[in-house]
């Protein structure tokens, strides 16, 4: 029993290593100056901050990290009041073809975001959204996945709640908004952690539909600050990185208890 | 006070009809319970009633207006459900209040209105807690309470106690009875449980598969079952069920046991029933004699199984009785008290019933 503990934590932390590895690596780097960093070493000799105030004048990181952050709230707001609304709709209401609209939410999952990236751009470009947060967050609103999520959650509520509310003369809106939301708490967050962080580590979209400074976003940012020198100086790109990393991880600490909770509902009982 | 009149209403969901046409008149104020296995129809009945389910055919009334097409809220009823559907969220006195603003009440009448309705069913120190910090005998009382307060003149009930330990639902059974008048509520209310039925109802209706069997005073269908449905289902233990045939002298069992039912009839087959309780010990006039199969001694009373026809028949006398499996007793049976059902099943009526009656009453 004791020998299986000690292989299982040892399996463990050397997981937790490899994983962490790049992150610590990069957190080091970011305090190294570039001779430093050139030699290879994994530990600074001289500690300096002097790359974190480099990342913040070589570009507007500010200006990128406002932007993401407007996109990212934009589309977790956009994301849980239409997938909610869209559940709610799945689980409480009667309509012809319930099932098969369903299904289409669900088909729609199957096809790779990537595939639709070229409707997608030639919508935004007509609706003259380029360099917008609205082209940028918008075309995420809908979601299968959050639609889907939510709509587990939502069966989970006794149906004779609802009939309840009816009898009593409660609309729906009022049953949704008082009843329906607040017991549902767990897989609001878990939707709306998801969609925030997806949406802040988006790359490819935002490279598509911007090209000004002023609506760029900070992912788009690293990889300029990269590209933009013959020779990148790593120790300030590391230094935005991890910058860019810290809201990610105050929102995964924050949520990681709803987070666990919310996606294995369900599942274990 | 409303009465609720059902017209040949029907339910059928895709081709499998589940009502099979009810009349039926529920009169203001009264407590009319909805009997049956489960299965019969009667919970999508008071579902009907309620406006939860469309009605496929007939019409319900409410105080004599057409109201199949009415929403829920618009047929001033309140409803009490099997799982209570309390709002899990929200303390007691949230769920009791939630909805009284469609009745256009002010945050002070809602407050009155509550602070009433908990007094009634002794909720007043629970009125901040959640409801899974009560007991299932308070959440029962939530449940009734938001009930209550809406005063709305119907009131539906789903099997309400199912889900309570059986002292609970016998002080509830009461509780439930005196809140009724009190309140002069119009209250259906649908259980599996015939002794609830028989203990609170002024009027029940007995459904199978859809099909009314029967419907009157709770007394009526345990004296005079309509069929052997009826005479099954109402009455713990049942009533005796035996085929009989009929002989020049009586009625004979399949093992030769005669009887003299004092009932005229031209059929030569039928069923015979008499209830455990009308099974007595003998003192002369002996009507059958029967080898014990098995005894059980409840205090009160002594139950005795023996074998009639091939049918196990019980019997239940008065107090306790050292009697011992294989013994042969002797058990008299007054002639009135049998019933006859013919071949579909269908009670025959006695001989001179209006004497009878009169008997009984002097009884």
């Amino acid at each position: 029993m004791t020998l299986r503990k000690v292989v299982t934590y040892t399996l463990l932390v050397l997981s937790a290593v490899v994983m962490l590895f790049p992150i610590a690596y990069a957190f080091s780097i970011s305090l190294m100056d570039g001779s430093e960093v050139l030699k290879g070493n994994l530990i600074p000799r001289d500690v300096t901050f002097d790359n974190y105030i480099a990342a913040f004048e070589r570009i507007p990181l500010m200006t990128y990290l406002w932007n993401s952050l407007v996109v990212a709230l934009l589309v977790m707001v956009g994301q849980v009041v239409l997938s909610s609304l869209a559940a709610f709709a799945f689980v409480f209401i009667d309509f012809k073809g319930k099932g098969l609209i369903f299904m289409l939410f669900l088909a729609t999952m199957m096809v790779p975001w990537e595939a639709t990236m070229v409707p997608n751009f030639l919508t935004i470009q007509s609706l003259g959204w380029l360099n917008s947060v609205w082209g940028l967050s918008v075309p995420f609103f809908a979601l299968a996945f959050g639609t889907f999520l939510l709509r587990q959650q939502f069966k989970t509520i006794p149906y004779e709640m609802y009939e309840a509310s009816q009898i009593a003369g409660i609309s729906r809106f009022r049953f949704f908004w008082n009843v329906v939301l607040p017991v549902s708490k767990t897989p609001l967050v878990t939707l709306s952690v998801y969609s925030f962080l997806t949406t802040w580590n988006m790359y490819l979209w935002p490279l598509l539909v911007t090209n000004t400074e002023q609506a760029r976003t900070v992912q788009i940012g690293i990889k300029q600050m990269q590209s933009n020198e013959v020779a990148s100086d790593w120790g300030v790109v590391m230094a935005a990185v991890i910058l860019i990393i810290i809201p990610t991880l105050m929102l995964l600490f924050a949520g990681q208890k709803q987070l666990q909770e919310g996606l294995t509902q369900g599942a274990i009982k | 006070m409303k009465s609720i009149q059902l017209q040949n209403i029907k339910k059928s969901y895709d081709d499998t009809e589940v009502i099979r046409g009810i009349d039926v008149t529920i009169e203001a104020g009264e407590f009319f319970a909805l009997v049956g296995p489960s299965g019969c129809g009667k919970s999508t009945m008071l579902r009907m009633i309620a406006g939860l389910e469309s009605i496929t055919s007939g019409t319900l009334r409410i105080d004599g207006v057409a109201a199949n097409d009415l929403k829920p809220s618009e047929r001033q009823l309140s409803m009490v459900f099997q799982n209570y559907a309390l709002y899990p969220h929200m303390t007691v006195e949230k769920n009791i209040t939630f909805g009284l603003h469609t009745k256009g009440l002010t945050k002070l009448e809602q407050r009155e209105r509550c602070l009433a309705a908990a007094e009634t069913l002794g909720l007043t120190d629970y009125l901040k807690r959640k409801p899974r910090e009560l007991s299932g005998g308070q959440r029962q009382r939530v449940a009734l309470a938001r009930a209550i307060v809406t005063e709305s003149p119907i009131c539906l009930m789903d099997e309400p106690l199912s889900n309570l330990d059986a002292k609970l639902r016998a002080k509830m059974r009461s509780e439930i009875r005196q809140l009724q008048r009190k309140l002069k509520l119009t209250m259906i209310y649908v259980t599996h449980d015939q002794v609830e039925a028989m203990t609170m109802a002024d009027r029940m209706m007995l459904l199978n598969d859809g099909e009314v069997q029967q419907v009157g005073q709770p007394l009526d269908l345990y004296n005079k079952p309509a069929n052997t449905f009826v005479a099954s289902f109402i009455g713990s233990p049942p009533m005796n069920l035996t085929p009989v045939q009929r002989t020049d002298n009586g009625w004979t069992a399949s093992d030769g046991r005669l009887f003299h039912p004092n009932t005229l009839t031209r059929e030569d087959t039928a069923t015979l029933g008499i209830r455990p309780e009308q099974i007595t010990p003998a003192k002369e006039d002996v009507t059958f004699y029967a080898e014990l199969k098995n005894i059980e001694v409840l205090g009160t009373e002594t139950i005795l199984a023996f074998d009639m026809g091939g049918v196990e028949w019980l019997a239940k006398w008065p107090g306790q009785w050292p009697l011992s499996i294989g013994e042969k007793i002797a058990c008299h049976v007054d002639p009135k008290q049998i019933s006859l059902f013919d071949t579909n099943g269908n009670r025959i009526e006695p001989r001179q019933p209006k004497l009878f009656e009169a008997l009984e009453v002097f009884q």
